[in-house]
């Protein structure tokens, strides 16, 4: 919610505009609102009021408020990807077998004893397999598609009901990572690595989203597959980097992904120099090299500095998106949390369509 | 934005909607297996009604159906 609202609701909840406030906030946070909603019903579920009535509705609030939620916070680093939302619609004798068969429904039982909140994961896990990297699946495997949608299904578990941490990882995560040979469980670990160092959500998803808006003139899947798998692997090396650690390759140019991660961070070069090093870098070696996507990645404290990058180099690229997080940092053998600031930046013309000869 | 609408049946209207989908006789009578893995699927091992090939199917709770169906989806995504 933005400054200028909050001080908005503040300022009528002052004036005696209790009601209008309460509503303008619940219509500014509709997951929030739902998931309190949930919060009472289940409540009054426990107490034996209106069961029968009421837990429909409690089911409803629980898994749209609860997953809205995590898209809401999540879409802040990565807009192109998360802007999906979950709405469960219910099914009922009114249903036909030609709506079934016609609208292609898969329709999950909601099971009102539930201890194990399982009606919870499996509608996370339906939700994520449908929305998340819709086009990207296409062109990578299915370990990597299977250990993605694990791994997202995990952090929001984690995030909005970690009680029903323990169902998911019993019956879904477990049985995949337990085999340590399998092709899933070493993806599942890579990503693990990636996240550690805050470039799942920004980078690899990212990529990936990009790497599904584009068209392929013939089927590539082993190309793209095996270019997936290295893209991980320099990512995980990046995770990995220590501040200051200059043998670590930020540049990936592969066939279908062409991005460099370019780090504003020495405050004597851009005491000395300003922004000059990191624009001629830009222009005289990514430029040429054909990048597409620039993650320009700084201390919070050198935000001024990346957008005088990001307005030197606008009549190439334009701004994708920016976020603000909190990363832990690798400094010799200490680790600290520090504010950092992520600006992505896409080069204008890039190739959509990639031929078959390509 | 947009929204991924998710289909769901209450356990209370569960017997309505295999009523008004033509499968309540044989449900009751143990004839509808799981697509996965082959077994009867009863009262207690309904996870998920789907299509398939023209016929409305039924997948059982068991962990690795449940994650077959997933999968399945993915697979039909695909090919579409």
């Amino acid at each position: 919610m933005s400054e200028i609202v909050r001080l908005i609701v503040v300022a009528l909840l002052a004036s005696g505009s209790t009601l209008i406030a309460v509503l303008l906030f619940i219509f500014l946070n509709v997951e929030k609102a739902q998931k309190w909603g949930s919060i009472l019903l289940n409540l009054l579920l426990r107490i034996g009021v209106g069961a029968r009535l009421l837990h429909k509705k409690f089911v409803q609030y629980d898994i749209q408020g609860r997953v809205n939620e995590f898209v809401k916070i999540n879409c802040s680093e990565l807009p192109g990807l998360a802007a999906q939302k979950v709405r469960l619609e219910w099914v009922d004798s009114s249903i036909s077998k030609r709506a079934i068969l016609e609208g292609n429904l898969v329709v999950v039982r909601v099971r009102r004893d539930d201890p194990k909140d399982m009606n919870f994961v499996h509608a996370v896990c339906l939700f994520v397999s449908k929305s998340l990297l819709f086009k990207a699946k296409h062109y990578i495997s299915a370990p990597q598609g299977e250990a993605t949608d694990l791994f997202v299904s995990l952090r929001l578990l984690e995030r909005e009901k970690p009680a029903a941490v323990s169902y998911f990882a019993d019956e879904y995560l477990r049985p995949v990572i337990d085999k340590k040979a399998s092709p899933t469980a070493k993806v599942f670990e890579t990503l693990h690595a990636i996240d550690a160092g805050k470039l799942f959500w920004s980078v690899f998803l990212q990529e990936l989203d990009f790497l599904g808006n584009k068209v392929f003139g013939g089927r590539k899947d082993a190309q793209i597959v095996r270019e997936v798998e290295q893209l991980t692997d320099f990512l995980v090396k990046i995770a990995g980097r220590q501040v200051g650690q200059e043998d670590v390759d930020l540049n990936f140019f592969g066939a279908y992904c062409r991005f460099a991660v370019v780090i504003v961070g020495k405050w004597a070069k851009l005491s000395q120099q300003a922004i000059q090093p990191y624009v001629d870098y830009i222009e005289r070696t990514l430029v040429p090299a054909g990048v597409e996507t620039i993650y320009l990645i700084a201390p919070a404290k050198n935000v001024a500095h990346v957008k005088k990058i990001e307005e030197a180099v606008s009549d190439q690229f334009d701004r994708h998106f920016e976020a603000r997080f909190r990363k832990k940092l690798k400094i010799g053998d200490r680790e600290r949390w520090a504010d950092q600031y992520l600006l992505v930046l896409r080069a204008r013309g890039r190739q959509v369509y990639l031929p078959k000869t390509a | 934005m947009a929204k991924v609408p998710l289909h769901a049946v209450h356990d209370d209207d569960l017997q309505g909607v295999l009523e008004a989908l033509g499968l309540a006789r044989a449900f009751a009578a143990g004839q509808l297996r799981c697509k996965f893995c082959g077994d009867v699927v009863t009262w207690a091992t309904l996870h998920a009604i789907f299509p398939d090939g023209g016929e409305v199917k039924l997948a059982c709770s068991k962990p690795e159906c449940v994650k077959a169906l997933l999968r399945y989806l993915d697979e039909r995504r695909e090919q579409r």
